[in-house]
């Protein structure tokens, strides 16, 4: 197996907290985030386009403030309602057994016995693609204040409306996660490589690649991640195939293009 | 494996596609550098090739002008003599005169510069005259309404106007020709100063020449040493500029230089003209 192929494995795109980049404007934009959840909020809104960065920050700041604070994460949305509200059961009352007839009504009435005193986070995930029943209903519970929820979303046309219609009265802090910069993007990609130890494949890296992954991939992290994978594909193959084509000390600016055209970032 | 095979004959399609746009421009821009450099060219050579005939052209002029002058100054004497055979019209025609004499030799100068405007194609028309003739005739309007009406009254046959200019003495006729002498020489001089204005723009070794030949033919054979030496600096080559140094040299007396520079010129490069030019100066020795 060539060493392309393992830089390959690195720009898979997963959400793995030991793999977080700290890039100035993620840390910018977590700093926020830590701040509005001491603030006492009902509910912080996290909001930005796909594959900047949303599910990465959340995960970070649920491993990171789990061990002080009463944080629980749900990263993948929960289809059935019962099954929601016996989660959040669970979250609440971690010694009590959920009880088998727990209804949403019963469940805020706990919530209202609870109070704010024994207040616990939960972390939303992809909270876009929960109906928008369950979403009333996630209001309806902010609303007791036992339970301040961090609601992550895509930003598009129909999911600014959702958060206009269900959270907007609630919620009192909105964080807006934007693509990064070329330098951003540059730190990205060294900070991914060196990470991993690919130091010549880091150097390999110009201004000029950097700018031109810039141009392709606007900074979407997501973006990065996909070209990063196929330009590692690309060199992969020629490695085994014909090594003559990949001699060179840096990376060729042909092969970033093969990547985009690939990805239909450009078109022939 | 394939995919990555197709992928670079797309990358090689795409790329094709993306140069089009410029090297369409790079043509279109490279046409017009060609075509400009073109045109440029061919105005300075037809520029060149049509100095000698203007100058032929300006010689044939200044024949024809003498000729008219000299057929005036016998036409004026003739009137002249008709005047002081008539004196019960003198009184009137001298107030004429003295209306009309501002007038006439504004009147040459005037022609005179149109036909020079020819020869040059540089020189603009004086029109400050025009003021001044207006002034002169509204001032001596009234004084020459009565003398002419009376002439045109009492004159059995009256004298044309073309006679009439004619018929003014032949001192102010005198005076008028000499001017227009002036105006000539003096316009042909400020061609030659635009000229040498044009050569220390542009240093073009064949305006130069041009200015050296020029030199040469009013005599100034100084002069023509001098621009004939400057147009040899910038083309060494240019046998036309060592004719006019030997030839101007010869001029001043100076046969030995003249030969002395031909025999360089003939060591260097080939040129029947100036052997046939060095071997009548050295049978002449």
């Amino acid at each position: 197996m060539s060493e392309y192929r393992d830089v390959q494995q690195i720009f898979i795109d997963r959400v793995e907290v030991k793999n977080y980049i700290g890039l100035d404007s993620s840390i910018l934009f977590y700093n926020q985030l830590q701040e509005s959840i001491e603030k006492p909020l009902k509910m912080v809104l996290l909001y930005g386009k796909p594959g900047t960065g949303k599910s990465i920050l959340i995960h970070k700041l649920y491993h990171e403030a789990k061990p002080e604070q009463n944080v629980y994460l749900i990263a993948t949305p929960i289809e059935s309602e019962q099954e929601f509200i016996q989660r959040l059961h669970q979250f609440l009352f971690p010694s009590q057994s959920v009880p088998e007839d727990l209804t949403f009504n019963r469940f805020i009435d706990l919530c209202q016995q609870v109070g704010e005193d024994q207040q616990i986070i939960v972390l939303l995930d992809e909270a876009q693609l929960y109906p928008p029943s369950m979403l009333e209903k996630i209001r309806l519970i902010s609303d007791t204040r036992s339970i301040k929820f961090v609601v992550s979303l895509h930003k598009t046309e129909q999911e600014d409306l959702i958060a206009k219609e269900h959270f907007q009265s609630r919620i009192w802090e909105t964080i807006e996660l934007k693509n990064g910069t070329l330098h951003d993007t540059t730190m990205y990609i060294q900070k991914k490589l060196i990470q991993q130890n690919f130091f010549e494949i880091s150097n390999m890296f110009q201004k000029k690649h950097m700018k031109l992954i810039h141009q392709f991939t606007q900074g979407n992290y997501r973006e990065i991640n996909k070209l990063m994978y196929t330009l590692f594909e690309i060199y992969d193959y020629y490695h085994t195939h014909q090594p003559s084509k990949i001699s060179g000390k840096t990376i060729k600016t042909k092969y970033i293009e093969m990547s985009a055209l690939k990805l239909g970032y450009i078109h022939a | 494996m394939h995919d990555i095979e197709k992928l670079e004959k797309e990358w090689r399609i795409y790329k094709l596609k993306q140069l089009k746009p410029v090297a369409i421009t790079a043509a279109i821009i490279g046409a017009g550098y060609l075509f400009f450099i073109g045109s440029t060219t061919l105005v300075s050579y037809s520029l060149v090739l049509t100095r000698p005939a203007i100058e032929i052209m300006s010689k044939k002029r200044n024949h024809i002008e003498q000729k008219e002058i000299e057929q005036h100054k016998e036409t004026v004497s003739h009137s002249t003599i008709e005047v002081t055979k008539k004196e019960v019209y003198q009184k009137p025609i001298e107030e004429a005169e003295q209306s009309t004499t501002p007038e006439e030799p504004k009147e040459i100068v005037d022609s005179e510069p149109e036909e020079e405007k020819i020869d040059t194609l540089i020189l603009k028309p004086d029109t400050s005259f025009l003021a001044a003739f207006s002034k002169a005739m509204s001032t001596n309007r009234q004084d020459s309404k009565v003398s002419l009406k009376k002439e045109v009254l009492h004159h059995p046959n009256p004298v044309p106007r073309a006679q009439k200019i004619a018929s003014s003495p032949s001192t102010t006729q005198h005076l008028n020709i000499s001017k227009s002498l002036v105006i000539q020489t003096k316009t042909s001089h400020n061609t030659l100063e635009h000229l040498i204005q044009r050569f220390n723009n542009k240093r073009e070794p064949k305006l130069a020449t041009y200015i050296a030949s020029t030199f040469y033919k009013r005599k100034q054979y100084h002069k023509a040493i001098k621009w004939s030496i400057i147009a040899n600096s910038l083309e060494p080559s240019n046998e036309k500029s060592w004719l006019l140094y030997a030839k101007a040299k010869v001029e001043l007396g100076e046969r030995e230089d003249a030969i002395r520079a031909l025999r360089i010129y003939l060591n260097q490069y080939t040129s029947k003209e100036v052997r046939s030019y060095l071997d009548t100066l050295e049978h002449n020795l």
